[in-house]
């Protein structure tokens, strides 16, 4: 496959929050609201996000009949 | 047999209880200090685990975008005894941000940097960032992200490359990055050092694998065959009946390399000989481009999901979870030694997750401070099936 091109950025300098008591600006630390967490579990879908374009092997009679088993072919020990 | 040198549960006082069934636990360590993070907390200790404090996503650091949301990833330099903390922001406006921030001690103070669709592209004001993952280098830290619409639809994977002196500096930081639409939850290989892996499905079973020069230049990939694999549909119900792979599908979760052999993990559906749901594996040849093994997860009787993988010297360890249908969902650690994985529990949980809600990844790192041994993170349910009862977990262990 051909290279890949990349693109340069810059973040700029790092960020700090400020020191307390070191100024006006120690006061406008943002306040923040935390969310509701039960209703955030509620509302997780059961299902993920797609991962992308891809289209893996669904299973089916087509792809079962050609499934391989690979050598070595050693189980994991089940753990304890 | 695995050596558990430490495993342990980290309590309400630890998380808050901000913790979720998709609890996507990661784990940073060197010496006594370790720092884990979660869905929807982080939290350190000082003394080996002995003891926790909450170091709270929301409040440590500023809000940005839509406010903190979820996903996050921890990792330790050892080179430059720097922590990388890496934050997932919620969408406001169209687009999210997600935020790099770096410490000289777990415990801080924390110096960061936001990074946005649209400081990539003015044009991309409908993207936010979602799914992170993060490796290191030799001499840079590698991050990948998907990204999607307002609406949930699936736009383009990117990779980040920032440099880890510039990051332990903490002053102005330039960085290189590069996206694609052909490829989609880029996984990347932890024990790089001159190049990075990374990896991602195509079509059936073919599997791209990236290269990425550390020292400068342009992205190489290459395409390999695995031997034939289904994904899904994944069944993994334990003794309520609870399907903790509902959510599961085929992305790749657990990425390595050691010198040019790379390795790939991720889920696949039972077929012939593999009874039940398997990690599936595949370890490329980065110079010939050749699969030279698949040794596969498998077992007869218990389903294996969610690996993370990691080398140390010449073995892999790995973080994964096991279940039976007389056993809910246990985390376990293990390596593989002699062509044969080992592994052992860590805890198991004493529910199931009534909405099938589990994941959607682990994390293990080499351990700075013992040669050979490796740093986990997992979790169970403990004393319930609420989100308040994951129980996230820190496990040191060796060969």
């Amino acid at each position: 496959m051909p290279d890949e091109q990349v693109t340069q950025g810059s973040a700029g300098p790092a960020k700090r929050k400020p020191k307390r008591g070191r100024g006006p600006n120690a006061a406008a630390e943002q306040l923040t609201v935390l969310p509701d967490l039960d209703e955030r579990e509620r509302n997780i879908s059961p299902r993920r996000k797609a991962m992308g374009p891809q289209q893996p092997p669904q299973a089916g009679p087509a792809a079962l009949a050609n499934a391989q088993t690979p050598a070595p072919d050693v189980p994991a020990t089940d753990p304890k | 047999m695995v050596s558990i040198f430490r495993n342990v549960g980290l309590d309400n006082t630890a998380t808050s209880t901000q913790t979720s069934t998709i609890d996507e636990p990661t784990v940073a360590a060197a010496g006594r200090q370790i720092f884990v993070t979660g869905n929807w907390f982080a939290s350190r200790s000082g003394d080996s685990g002995a003891s926790w404090t909450l170091v709270d996503p929301f409040t440590t650091l500023p809000s940005a975008a839509g406010g903190f949301c979820c996903d996050q990833v921890a990792l330790y330099d050892p080179g430059r005894k720097i922590w990388i903390w890496i934050l997932q922001y919620s969408a406001s406006g169209g687009g999210n941000v997600f935020r790099v921030a770096v410490a000289k001690n777990s415990n801080g103070p924390w110096a960061w940097w936001d990074f946005a669709p649209t400081g990539l592209d003015t044009h991309w004001t409908d993207m936010w960032f979602d799914y992170p993952d993060a490796a290191l280098s030799s001499n840079n830290l590698y991050v990948t992200f998907n990204s999607f619409n307002a609406a949930g639809n699936w736009l383009r994977a990117f990779a980040f490359k920032f440099p880890l002196a510039q990051l332990a500096a903490q002053g102005n930081l330039g960085f290189q990055w590069w996206t694609t639409t052909a490829n989609g939850s880029l996984r990347l290989t932890h024990g790089a050092t001159t190049d990075m892996f990374f990896g991602s499905h195509n079509a059936g079973t073919t599997l791209t694998v990236y290269r990425w020069p550390d020292g400068g230049g342009n992205l190489t990939s290459f395409a390999v065959t695995t031997a034939a694999w289904t994904a899904g549909p994944y069944n993994a119900a334990g003794p309520n009946g609870n399907n903790w792979l509902q959510r599961a599908d085929s992305r790749i979760t657990g990425a390595w390399v050691i010198g040019r052999r790379a390795g790939f993990m991720w889920m696949a559906s039972p077929r012939a000989g593999r009874p039940r749901p398997y990690v599936k594996v595949a370890i490329v040849d980065t110079q010939t481009h050749a699969i030279v093994e698949q040794p596969d997860v498998w077992s007869n009787v218990g389903t294996w999901g969610y690996p993370a993988a990691a080398p140390n010297g010449d073995k892999v360890g790995v973080s994964l979870f096991y279940g039976t249908s007389s056993k809910h969902p246990s985390h376990v650690v293990g390596s593989r030694k002699n062509n044969l994985w080992d592994a052992q529990i860590s805890a198991t949980s004493t529910d199931g997750p009534p909405t099938g809600t589990w994941g959607d990844y682990l994390s293990i790192r080499p351990h700075p401070s013992r040669a050979g041994s490796w740093a986990a993170s997992g979790y169970t349910l403990q004393g319930g099936a609420n989100r308040a009862n994951i129980e996230p977990r820190y496990v040191h262990f060796g060969p």
